[in-house]
């Protein structure tokens, strides 16, 4: 099997501990919850850190809190509890739904809400074993300078391909972020950028607490939904969040897609509201939002799945989402 | 009868290779070619590892001939000079610590001057490329029977196709891996394998060593499938090269994704038909060319294009038949054994050409298989008639009566009209599966097993062939039981081990319990005869006749022997590829019941059923076990599997990207039996490991292309491949997007 190198491992109460242990070991030092992407990362030599710091014992980061003003989700909260929770599945339905699509039944038990958030982008040339990555002579993202995907590309464009986080964007999620400086609140519209070498405005001394879902209005209906290759298991090879505002009338007030595992960030797509907003959401305006979204979104080949069909779904995504919604 | 080693595998206490207790063992590593062909220019060790620690070997250190023995000796231990194939072996490390030793094989860095590389076997190679011979040809076979020029020419319809296959990857779930160390002189390798004496052969060669100096013990193996059989002995060799350096035991084993991106895939294909027909679809003349990718050496590439052409025709008859095969080089890793061994890239071609007959002169495909199936008295494309009573148009019967085949073709015609996004279909083939080495080969491995009786009573089977999974070790138990009459306690199975048991040939070719099982029927009489006691004697007897003879003669062993012996119906001439091709056929028919989702493409098996003459079934849960796991492991390669090259590297070399069926992505799989005993077989057991993985790619593809009027010509049907089909083929009315 495939080995892990040696490593401290760090067991902190609290978020402070945390925090303190990543700084003193800043530069060697990750931090680690469910594990089920960092490890096999770690196996593929993709990360060596000297110190991993466990976030499995710290309690304020774990648990499902409920108030007014929404739903406040602790990082390390497993994807399988947030999947389950019936208050979640009651309210924010394609959340528990993307969690409930996150790999297998064990990874999504061990997996958390925040991991999901704080996921390394994926590539064909990326996530292979080192004999593999040295025979090609490295690329962007690891150890090397040519992007094999985007011949002669500057940038990483690998793929994003967090479900839970696609779906977060649309419900107008807030991440509360704690570093040396003390924590901060950030909107996770603005959160993912485009290097897909660390696509997060993160530092590695940071670290996501919690999550905060506010309350959606009664008008509003959401739909994630996800391509992969098996029912039971697999990686998404296309995602799509969609978000519908309706009128108190029935007519649509205003709709918003996010699509990934595209680019190396969840794409928001835009001018989605144009000839839509003040008509009811019937079969036509499905296709014109179908065809839109086709028209706004390029798979790249940072996986190795056909580009072109993983285009051709984007319609189909987002008829099926709209079925839902329309439900 | 209970799987013998059932509990052991089920409590976890069964040693695989990694788990053997060894104290002071280094681990080895091996270090591997950057480039796909080229010259090797220098090998550079970085000053930053203190090399004193290490145990290096180069192609210097091979005391024998640098090359693995197999067909032919052209693919060295440890490349040497230049390099033929990405990830080919070049240097071996080894070392106390694992992390000291992966950083140590980052720090070696093997220059090669890239030469151009032959990357796509379909393709003519221009001058440059030549590597092997002066055509890049690894061998070339051909089958004739008949006048196939004159029969196409006079037929009223001639109707072509070609058909490509892709590589698949055993996933095995064990990878590779070997332990070697020497003591008292000898080497000795514990490792997982298939065919214990192909690595004895393999170490007289590259060792320069005599078999008493070579020993060879086949710990429990997870799993080969084909993938064990030859590939094996490069990784025994380098284990043992490293061990006799460092005079410590050396413990070599792949992690996954060095064993998925470095050891043997089955043989992509490309399959050429050229058909001459009847009105009524009665096969005129068969003119075929069959082409697979070899890879970077021999290893068997020409034994798997000749189990490939003998199959390429069907189980057919037909009076004129011309099947031309090659095997080509390309600088890819070699492809090797796998499940099947050629006969289902060259029956999925087949089969689906069968379906396109049908289709282009408008005949059922029942029927058209039907006027065609080998009857009792016709013979296959190398002349060999077939007489074994079995009944190929029953088989076809029961598979459709089992799987309502025209009742649901008539339900699946009012669904397709009734949906407009799902297309349902069912599709058939029919094949053959030949059992045991081919021709005279069986001859030329000259099997010999022994049934030992034990001063106690208890009685030892001793052959070479090893449990990987399929159920050797228990159906090996219930022929001596049966045989003699004693209870299953009575009698163990002695380790594969090559000090200890006797040549009986590999692990492979669907052969182990047909011929080796038929051997132990053999031997067991013959141990009993040495007793003294009649062919009627009771178990009870045998046991205490046992026991006495020790009594009578102490310190002595009692073995009984036999020792493979050709069926006089069996002539086979190798010049000519004419006669009898395989002692015996099993044969089959499988129905695939599909449904094709018009939106994303995506194919799913609603329904499968596998029906099969099989001579005798032993073991009724081992046998459906091996139809149904051939049949999920044939999906996988029909529907999801497909190694992505490039550059000469597997680019999918990982099991999140390369997928294959899980519990959920299998279909009911309906398994049946019929049973026309071989008389030459263990208690009429014809060989079945293989036979399932030949009926399924076709029978999915034929079910796609009846529910969505396309042609598919290849395998997998990826939902790309499948958009690509229904796009070009059969353009939708509405737009897609």
């Amino acid at each position: 099997m495939l080995r892990l190198h040696p490593y401290e491992y760090h067991r902190p109460r609290t978020v402070n501990e945390a925090i303190a242990l990543l700084a003193e070991h800043a530069g060697d030092a990750m931090p680690i919850a469910g594990g089920t992407d960092l490890v096999p990362n770690m196996k593929h030599r993709l990360f060596t850190p000297g110190h991993l710091v466990s976030l499995r014992g710290i309690e304020e980061m774990r648990g499902i809190g409920e108030d007014e003003a929404g739903f406040t989700i602790g990082a390390a909260t497993s994807l399988d509890h947030v999947a389950t929770d019936e208050a979640i599945r009651n309210a924010l339905p394609s959340l528990a739904r993307a969690c409930s699509l996150v790999s297998g039944p064990q990874l999504r038990r061990m997996g958390t809400l925040g991991g999901n958030v704080c996921l390394d982008t994926r590539c064909t040339y990326y996530n292979q074993t080192l004999f593999w990555r040295k025979a090609l002579g490295y690329c962007l993202k690891k150890d090397g300078t040519a992007c094999h995907v985007v011949k002669g590309g500057t940038r990483c464009v690998a793929a994003h391909s967090a479900d839970a986080a696609t779906a977060l964007l649309p419900l107008d999620a807030e991440l509360r972020i704690a570093g040396p400086e003390g924590e901060r609140t950030t909107p996770i519209g603005g959160f993912f950028t485009s290097d897909g070498v660390w696509n997060r405005r993160m530092s590695p001394g940071e670290l996501l607490v919690s999550i905060h879902v506010p309350r959606q209005r009664a008008g509003t209906r959401h739909s994630f939904q996800k391509l992969r290759a098996r029912d039971s298991i697999d990686f998404p090879m296309l995602n799509l969040a969609v978000r519908v505002d309706f009128e108190a009338d029935g007519v649509v007030a205003g709709v918003q897609m996010a699509a990934s595992a595209m680019g190396s960030y969840p794409r928001k797509l835009g001018k989605l509201d144009e000839g839509v907003a003040g008509a009811p959401l019937t079969e036509s305006v499905v296709e014109a939002l179908a065809r839109e979204a086709f028209r706004q979104c390029h798979p790249l080949t940072n996986i190795p799945v056909d580009a072109e069909w993983r285009r051709a779904m984007v319609p189909v995504l987002v008829r099926r989402a709209m079925v839902e919604i329309r439900a | 009868m209970k799987r013998v080693e059932g509990l052991s595998k089920l409590t976890g206490r069964e040693l695989y290779v990694d788990d053997l207790p060894v104290d002071g063992f280094l681990w080895g590593a091996t270090v591997r070619s950057p480039a796909a062909r080229g010259r090797i220019r220098g090998i550079r060790f970085d000053d930053s590892v203190d090399w004193s620690e290490f145990t290096v070997v180069d192609h210097r250190d091979i005391p024998g001939t640098n090359a693995i023995f197999l067909i032919e000796e052209d693919q060295p231990v440890l490349a040497h000079g230049r390099v033929r194939h990405l990830h080919e072996p070049v240097l071996l490390l080894a070392h106390p610590r694992r992390e000291e030793l992966r950083r140590a094989v980052e720090a070696v860095h093997v220059d090669v001057d890239a030469e151009p590389p032959v990357l796509d076997f379909r393709l003519t190679p221009d001058r440059e490329r030549i590597q092997y011979g002066d055509d890049n040809v690894l061998k070339r076979l051909r089958i004739e029977k008949g006048e196939v020029e004159r029969a196409l020419a006079q037929a009223p319809h001639v109707i072509e196709g070609v058909y490509e296959t892709g590589a698949q990857e055993h996933v095995y779930l064990e990878t590779q891996g070997m332990l070697a160390w020497e003591e008292d002189g000898v080497i000795t390798i514990a490792g997982s394998m298939q065919c214990p004496y192909y690595i004895v052969e393999a170490f007289e060669h590259a060792l320069g060593r005599t078999p008493d100096r070579i020993r060879i013990i086949q710990a429990a193996t997870g799993g080969g499938f084909g993938g064990k059989e030859e590939f094996p002995s490069g990784i025994a060799l380098h284990a043992a090269l490293l061990a006799l350096k460092a005079g410590r035991p050396v413990k070599l084993i792949y992690d996954r994704s060095e064993d998925l991106a470095v050891t043997t895939k089955r043989h992509p294909s490309r399959v050429r038909h050229r058909t001459g027909v009847d009105g009524d679809g009665k096969l005129l003349g068969q003119d075929i060319e069959v082409v697979l990718d070899g890879g970077a050496y021999v290893t068997l590439s020409p034994v798997v294009l000749s189990r490939s052409i003998i199959h390429a025709a069907g189980p057919y008859a037909c009076d004129h038949v011309r099947i031309d095969g090659r095997a080509m080089f390309t600088n890819s890793p070699p492809f090797g054994a796998f499940r099947g061994f050629g006969a289902p890239q060259s029956l999925f071609a087949c089969e689906r050409h069968m379906d396109r007959i049908a289709a282009e002169l408008g005949i059922d495909p029942v029927e058209i298989r039907k006027i065609n199936l080998i009857r009792d008295g016709d013979s296959t494309a190398t002349g060999q008639v077939i007489a074994d009573g079995a009944d190929r148009v029953q088989v076809l019967d029961r598979a459709l009566d089992l799987a309502d085949y025209y009742e649901r073709r008539t339900a699946h015609a009012g669904f397709n009209a009734a949906e407009p996004t799902r297309r349902r279909g069912i599709g058939l083939a029919t094949f053959f599966h030949g059992a045991g080495f081919t021709g005279s080969g069986e001859l030329f491995l000259d099997s010999e097993v022994h049934v030992a009786g034990l001063p106690d009573g208890r009685i030892e089977v001793r052959t070479a062939n090893v449990e990987m999974g399929q159920g050797t070790l228990t159906v090996f138990t219930s022929l001596v039981c049966d045989r003699l009459g004693v209870p299953a306690e009575a009698v163990t199975i002695a380790p594969a081990d090559t000090s200890l048991v006797p040549n009986s040939g590999p692990t492979v070719a669907s052969r182990t319990v047909m011929v080796v099982g038929g051997l132990l029927e053999k031997a067991s009489d013959d141990l009993r005869t040495r007793t003294g006691l009649p062919a009627d004697a009771d178990g009870r007897a045998i046991r205490e006749a046992i026991r006495e003879w020790h009594r009578s003669h102490p310190g002595e062993p009692l073995i009984g022997k036999a020792k493979y012996e050709q069926p006089e119906h069996i002539h086979w001439d190798d010049e000519t590829y004419r006669g009898d091709a395989y002692g015996a056929y099993a044969w089959g028919a499988y129905v695939a019941d599909v449904e094709v989702d018009l939106r994303t493409f995506a194919v799913s098996v609603r329904d499968f059923v596998a029906v099969q003459e099989v001579g005798r079934v032993l073991h009724e849960t081992l046998a459906r076990g091996q139809i149904q796991g051939g049949v999920v492991q044939a999906l996988g390669w029909a529907l999801l599997e497909e190694c992505k090259w490039r550059d000469g590297a597997m680019e999918n070399a990982q099991l999140t990207n390369y997928v294959i069926p899980t519990a959920g992505d299998v279909p009911p799989i309906r398994v049946e039996f019929l049973e026309s005993p071989y008389p030459h077989g263990a208690r009429g057991a014809k060989g079945i490991g293989e036979l399932p993985f030949d009926g399924v790619a076709p029978a999915v593809a034929n079910a796609v292309a009846g529910a969505t009027g396309t042609d598919p010509a290849s395998v997998p049907l990826t939902p790309e491949t499948v958009m690509d089909l229904i796009l070009r083929q059969r353009p939708p009315a509405g737009s897609l997007t």
